[in-house]
């Protein structure tokens, strides 16, 4: 069993000391500044910025949203990254609840990946309907690196400062009795449909390169599907790779919670497979080819759920997983953005990659081709300090779908959606 | 008491009554009276509704005499001043489904009035006219035929009144092949769970995507003479000279070029670069001919292989929707043929 221990957050300051008073977080930058330079060289330097939910700032070129969490036991935080490599599905873990850390990324187009945290845009929808993101209050990180630390160096430089951080401040702030307690328990639940949760971690359409972390700390380059407990990803054991900006849906799994909130009640929750995304058409056939004898075999599974990550290889390889359970019984269900690309007045042609006739069940996070139309806000948060950047950014901004930060939410957890007519 | 709502309702020759298949040839017929489901439909009206009349055509007729039996079909509809078209149900009657199709796009585009068909899905009349006319989903035969023509009334009777319709799936009409962006009350982890707890129990439910339907392509003749054959490489990996001189997309391109190789027995990595944000380009922009082989394709011009066209084509493959593919495709068909060449080698990424 995996409890999560909530510390609930509503509000979000500097202090002097970094601690947890009636669900006000304060957070002592200076000490949270030496913990990330001590750990690392790589870093030159770290500066600090606060967002609430409802506040007209936008912050830009966003690397990842992680949960401040730590664990209330001996366990591992981030196992095969800054921690030790061991299960994590068991146990107890602190969670500062409506918090999170943003790492910005200095290297990246401001306009990459963009969180507005108040606002309307035209169509009438509130920022805060469109991503979960635009709730939490963001203690933002913004590095300086060492002079030569560019590149891959550069991301794992942010990846393990930012997984750091959010360890630091819960493992500070989150002390004494939770406001709230979550368990999260496989029990038995016979005589209801069991189902599988086949998760598409990364697409190696960019293949992962040596000391990414991934997966308990490896890239995944080549890997075989392998099947997991689900409080293993909801306990830190699985991280974005560096072109992916998620890890706090990967903590707060949209599919797992959801199967969780169903599982002895309507249906039996049966495990997860974590597959990736291929470059090879052996690779892509040897992973279709494990993944449906685990879900059909040795999970014994009625029905499994899929998603995939990132464009239209991964899109493929879904399909071809999904298809093959269907061939041997399987029902099953895809979550996946509709291709068509085709700009703001979508069409139907080009809505998928494939067209297996029995994959008859898919949900449509939105199209990739939309163009959001964001209204000027009052205040930026950018790696840049240039004044003319900075005010261009603050006026109003038309992206597309995959660069407002947690939209097209390919792990389930948006709610926005290209519905058909 | 306001004007009433003027219906008007098409009919083929075999439920206007008039005779089976060996009365298909019979042209286009206007009926003061209801007549076959006609007689059921009064039977739905509310006060403030009437039917004007009824338009009949033969199958045969309508499917040989398109334009001119539409025309007809028009000048009489223009004449009942109808404030709306009920075409069908035609279930699975192909001819039948063809001409409801056609006559209520026309009534729509030339009168400006709201139209509602009924089909099976399978009647080639959905396929060619869904995205144009209401059509509403029906079974493959008339046992429902009362049902069909209340839910067609209701449809129509909506769509005079101004009414937003709900979607397809809960309305019970095909989908136009609109996307509506909109935010939905549940996240999309809901609702996969909520439609694969459905489908494992055999409950009805509405995917959110729409399949594409990929036509056949046959394949073509061999090249007969390859010696003699002109050849030309293209490429949908967006390889483009320094500059991106005809601003091909990085995504969804909707452009593409034609770049010369002429004098070039090879492409230099410095005078190229990748306009496609959907692979690793690192390895095409150290060796361009990994992706188009123009080295390899000289020397075998050299041996007497084929003759190579002087320029590659190329455009951006990323996330393109298909519509706007085959446009590229057909464009390029039109160059190839322009230039007199007999066979392409195409690659991808």
């Amino acid at each position: 069993m995996l409890t999560l221990n909530y510390y609930d957050v509503h509000n979000l300051e500097f202090g002097d000391a970094t601690r947890l008073r009636g669900g006000t977080l304060t957070v002592d930058t200076g000490a949270l500044r030496t913990h990330l330079l001590d750990a690392d060289p790589r870093l030159a330097d770290v500066r600090f910025d606060l967002a609430h939910p409802g506040e007209r700032c936008r912050i830009v070129a966003i690397f990842d949203t992680v949960e401040p969490r730590a664990r209330a036991d001996d366990g591992s935080d981030f196992p095969g990254v800054i921690g030790p490599i061991r299960p994590v599905g068991e146990g107890a873990v602190r969670v500062l609840r409506g918090a999170a850390i943003t790492m910005l990324s200095p290297a990246e187009r401001a306009a990459s990946s963009v969180l507005d945290m108040g606002g309307t845009l035209p169509e009438g929808w509130r920022v805060q309907d469109l991503s979960v993101y635009a709730t939490l209050h963001h203690l933002v990180v913004i590095p300086t690196f060492a002079p030569g630390i560019a590149g891959d160096e550069a991301n794992n430089t942010l990846r393990y400062a930012v997984l750091r951080a959010a360890v630091w401040l819960a493992d500070q702030a989150a002390i004494g009795a939770p406001d709230a307690q979550e368990h999260f328990e496989l029990n038995p639940a016979p005589g209801l449909p069991r189902v599988a949760y086949v998760f598409q971690v990364h697409s190696h359409q960019r293949p992962s390169v040596p000391g990414e972390p991934i997966f308990y700390g490896d890239n995944m380059r080549h890997l075989i599907p392998v099947l997991v407990h689900p409080n293993e990803v909801l306990g830190g054991a699985v991280v974005q790779g560096y072109g992916a900006r998620g890890t706090y849906m990967l903590q707060n799994h949209p599919v797992i919670r959801e199967l969780y909130s169903r599982h002895g009640v309507e249906l039996d929750f049966a495990g997860v497979v974590i597959v990736v995304a291929h470059q090879t058409a052996a690779e892509r056939e040897r992973g279709v080819a494990v993944t449906t004898q685990l879900v059909k075999h040795v999970l014994r599974c009625d029905g499994a759920i899929f998603t995939k990550t990132g464009g239209g290889a991964p899109h493929v390889d879904m399909a071809e997983m999904a298809h093959q359970c269907e061939q041997l019984g399987v029902k099953t269900t895809l979550i996946a953005w509709e291709t068509s690309s085709g700009g703001d007045e979508g069409s139907e042609d080009g809505s998928a990659l494939f067209n297996h006739a029995d994959l008859t069940a898919i949900v449509n996070v939105g199209s990739n081709g939309y163009n959001f139309r964001l209204p000027p806000v009052e205040r930026v948060i950018s790696p840049s300090s240039d004044a003319a950047v900075l005010d261009r950014l603050k006026g109003a901004l038309t992206v597309t779908a995959s660069q407002p930060h947690g939209v097209l939410d390919q792990f389930g957890g948006g709610r926005w959606t290209m519905a058909l007519y | 008491m306001p004007n009433p709502t003027r219906i008007v309702l098409f009919l083929n020759q075999f439920f206007g009554q008039l005779g089976g298949e060996e009365h298909a040839g019979v042209g286009p017929q206007l009926m003061a009276d209801p007549v076959g489901p006609g007689r059921a439909l009064v039977g739905l009206l509310r006060d403030g509704e009437v039917l004007a009349g009824t338009l009949v055509c033969g199958d045969n007729y309508f499917a040989e005499n398109e334009a001119s039996a539409t025309e007809a079909l028009m000048t009489m509809l223009q004449g009942l001043e109808p404030d709306l078209l009920l075409a069908g149900p035609a279930f699975n009657a192909g001819r039948y489904g063809m001409a409801c199709g056609a006559l209520c796009k026309a009534a729509q585009q030339t009168l400006g009035i709201p139209t509602v068909s009924g089909m099976y899905e399978e009647n080639p009349g959905r396929d060619i006219y869904h995205k144009d006319v209401l059509i509403l989903r029906t079974a493959d035969n008339a046992r429902q035929m009362r049902d069909n023509l209340g839910q067609m009334l209701s449809l129509g009777r909506r769509q005079v009144a101004g009414e937003t319709l709900g979607k397809p799936a809960i309305e019970g009409y095909f989908p136009q092949g609109r996307l509506v962006p909109q935010i939905e009350a549940k996240s999309s982890a809901a609702r996969a769970t909520d439609m694969l707890l459905a489908k494992l129990k055999g409950q009805p439910f509405a995917s959110e995507v729409q399949l594409p339907v990929f036509r056949p392509i046959p394949a073509p003749e061999p090249v007969a003479d390859m010696p003699h054959a002109t050849i030309a490489l293209i490429t949908d990996g967006g390889l483009v000279p320094l500059g991106n001189p005809d601003n091909i997309e990085g995504r969804a391109s909707t452009r593409w070029g034609a770049y010369s190789v002429e004098g070039k027995d090879h492409l230099d990595a410095k005078d190229y670069e990748i306009s496609h944000g959907g692979y690793d380009a690192r390895y095409v922009l150290a060796d361009p001919h990994r992706l188009v082989g123009l080295d390899v394709a000289r020397e075998l011009e050299s041996e007497g292989a084929f003759k190579l066209h002087n320029a590659f084509l190329s455009t951006g493959g990323l996330s393109n929707p298909v519509d706007n593919s085959r446009r590229l495709g057909r464009e390029m068909a039109v160059y190839l043929k322009e230039k007199g060449i007999d066979g392409v080698i195409l690659t991808s990424t």
